[in-house]
């Protein structure tokens, strides 16, 4: 490591994050925004909004959208009401088997996708749970809630216990020494573990596809659908739209948590 | 301030098998600033907690001005702390930590402004209110830890070891702050430390404690003169302990068998003489009297206010001694007489077990 030097190293990053990541969204942007792909051209003939507005024409664009965040919605609500108590259990009281309890929470990412969706599926179709936003979020918690309940371990295990007797020295009760002293040192941890569960659920396509429906087609489904009707063009113009959201909510969060404190719960895990 | 009388009556702990507290009584008069003093382990923190009401005793009572107050929850105590670790809140600015225990009692928004604002002048951190406590040295963030626990005038002031996590050079600055606070407050307070030049300084009266339990009570200079055991001697800083026996009215130093002139009123069977190191003297071979041993000078060390020897007893004893600089100093190797000069020992029984 030590003989190559710097500029090689950072050259190679900067390459790895254009060919990885900017490459493929650059070529999506372009089928998007473009048109007249006549021969071996790099770049499209001329420029259109024309695929947007057929996808707004083809697609419930506003019912798919507004479906997408209230499913991610719930499915951060419903994360956040398990991974809150069980981040401070595990952070905070000794229980037995701690290490395999951890392991467990972590399974369901260990796995693939596709199978745990299979199983989801056969519960849902028996209990009716398919089709409805409530059913995909609960589905969701599944990948949302490993990296939610690590993230805030980590932050409940750095809550300073001295802070909290402090706190109760000066006259804090148990519910103002929460809100006063405990949930804004937790914060940071606490949204990035919704911006995390968040993002699993918006961004999620294997299990939402095992158990969506009519009245419950998210943003992904609908890229793959698009796809499969034969508008590549159409596809690629839903994905913008949903990269969208993905971009603002990624900027906002960004501005108000560190980064490191993101990294935070991996690092600890 | 209206300063409180604190009582400690009959305060038990146990863990399980380990007893951390046993029968503690103490009386702490309105305004005594009390020092808990101990090794690691010996009850004083726990004893603490159970004042502040972290922990519940198993049995007795803490009563606060005549009340009980043994089953009331640490927040409804209206005591103040000073943490080892600080424990300032890393999201408050210096003014909003101040602050915070005036905001959960609910005082007027002016009220808390000037509160705040002497509380901090008073521990000269008036110009750094906007800082975080991030932005300060250690000594900083612990007079922001100081002026937080008295601005909302506390009925007791504890401080749990609070000038531990200090660089040595500002722990006495620290220490000077706390003692000029307290004495202007005229505040009850209860100091826990292992540190006993600290409580030496600092206290109106000193508990020692070991194993749970209070084995001295008294002023400062009451412990550090007549230390009731070899346990406290040794705690509070005597540097020569010499182990001698005592039988037919006289202590003979137990390797010599010199006998030692002091005050052995009471005492019998094995025990120990302690004697600081700037309580001995020094003189050249051959003085003749009462109390001396002829030693070899091991090593010397310049301290520049005074010397530090090294002296060694052919029996296998060894002693160090003090003394001020400008007098006879004795080389490396010299023989010597050493005096201990019988109003300056101390014997104490031995204790049975090992502390």
């Amino acid at each position: 490591m030590r003989n190559v030097p710097a500029g090689v190293l950072r050259g190679t990053l900067v390459l790895c994050f254009v060919l990885f990541i900017t490459l493929p969204l650059v070529m999506v942007l372009l089928e998007a925004f473009g048109a007249d792909w006549f021969g071996a051209r790099m770049l499209p003939g001329s420029w259109t909004l024309r695929w947007f507005a057929w996808a707004a024409q083809t697609v419930d664009l506003g019912g798919v959208l507004f479906n997408t965040a209230e499913i991610a919605l719930l499915a951060t609500v419903f994360t956040l009401v398990l991974a809150l108590p069980a981040g401070w259990a595990i952070a905070r009281y000794r229980l037995p088997l701690k290490s395999v309890l951890i392991g467990a929470i972590l399974f369901p990412r260990m796995i693939p996708e596709i199978t745990f969706a299979l199983g989801v599926a056969r519960i849902f179709y028996a209990i009716h749970l398919t089709n409805t936003a409530v059913g995909i979020a609960l589905a969701h918690v599944i990948l949302a809630a490993p990296f939610a309940v690590v993230v805030l371990i980590s932050t409940f295990e750095g809550l300073d216990p001295r802070l909290l007797e402090a706190g109760a020295v000066m006259g804090c009760g148990p519910f103002r020494l929460f809100r006063k002293v405990t949930l804004p040192l937790a914060l940071p941890g606490i949204v990035a573990a919704s911006l995390f569960a968040f993002l699993a659920s918006y961004n999620d396509f294997v299990l939402t596809l095992m158990v969506y429906g009519t009245d419950t087609v998210t943003l992904p489904v609908q890229t793959y659908l698009s796809l499969g009707n034969g508008y590549l063009s159409v596809a690629a113009a839903i994905s913008t739209i949903l990269l969208v959201p993905s971009l603002l909510f990624l900027l906002g969060m960004l501005r108000m948590v560190n980064p490191e404190n993101l990294l935070g719960g991996l690092k600890g895990a | 301030m209206t300063p409180t009388r604190l009582i400690l009556d009959h305060i038990g702990k146990r863990w399980g098998s380990f007893v951390a507290l046993s029968d503690i009584r103490l009386d702490v008069p309105r305004g005594m600033f009390l020092s808990l003093l101990g090794p690691s382990g010996c009850g004083k923190t726990t004893l603490l907690r159970v004042i502040v009401g972290a922990l519940t005793p198993d049995g007795g009572r803490v009563m606060v001005d005549g009340s009980d107050v043994t089953r009331l929850p640490t927040h409804r105590r209206n005591m103040g702390m000073v943490f080892q670790s600080f424990a300032l809140f890393p999201h408050l600015s210096v003014a909003e930590n101040v602050d915070f225990p005036l905001s959960v009692r609910g005082l007027s928004r002016a009220e808390r402004q000037q509160r705040v604002t002497d509380a901090l002048r008073m521990v000269h951190l008036d110009m750094l209110a906007e800082r975080y406590p991030r932005e300060l040295s250690g000594g900083q963030q612990q007079r922001v830890g100081l002026a937080r626990a008295i601005v909302y005038r506390p009925t007791i002031l504890l401080l749990d070891e609070p000038l531990s996590n200090l660089d040595a050079s500002l722990r006495e600055e620290m220490r000077i702050e706390i003692s000029q606070v307290t004495r202007q407050l005229d505040i009850t307070a209860v100091y826990v430390t292992h540190d006993q030049r600290e409580a030496l300084a600092l206290s109106d009266a000193i508990a020692v404690m070991n194993r749970g339990q209070v084995v001295q009570f008294g002023t400062p200079e009451e412990i550090y003169r007549f230390p009731r055991n070899d346990f406290i001697a040794h705690f509070v800083g005597y540097a020569n302990a010499l182990p001698v026996v005592i039988a037919d009215g006289c202590a003979r130093i137990e390797a010599v068998g010199t006998v030692l002139q002091a005050d052995i009123a009471g005492l019998s069977g094995p025990a120990t003489a302690f004697i600081h190191a700037g309580a001995i003297v020094l003189e050249p071979a051959g003085a003749v009297g009462a109390n001396r041993l002829d030693c070899a000078v091991a090593d010397i060390a310049f301290m520049g206010d005074h010397v530090e020897y090294v002296l060694r007893h052919p029996a296998g004893l060894q002693l160090k001694a003090q003394v001020p600089v400008g007098t006879l100093t004795h080389p490396r190797g010299t023989a010597v007489s050493v005096l201990l000069a019988p109003d300056k020992l101390i014997i104490v029984p031995r204790e049975t077990a090992p502390a």
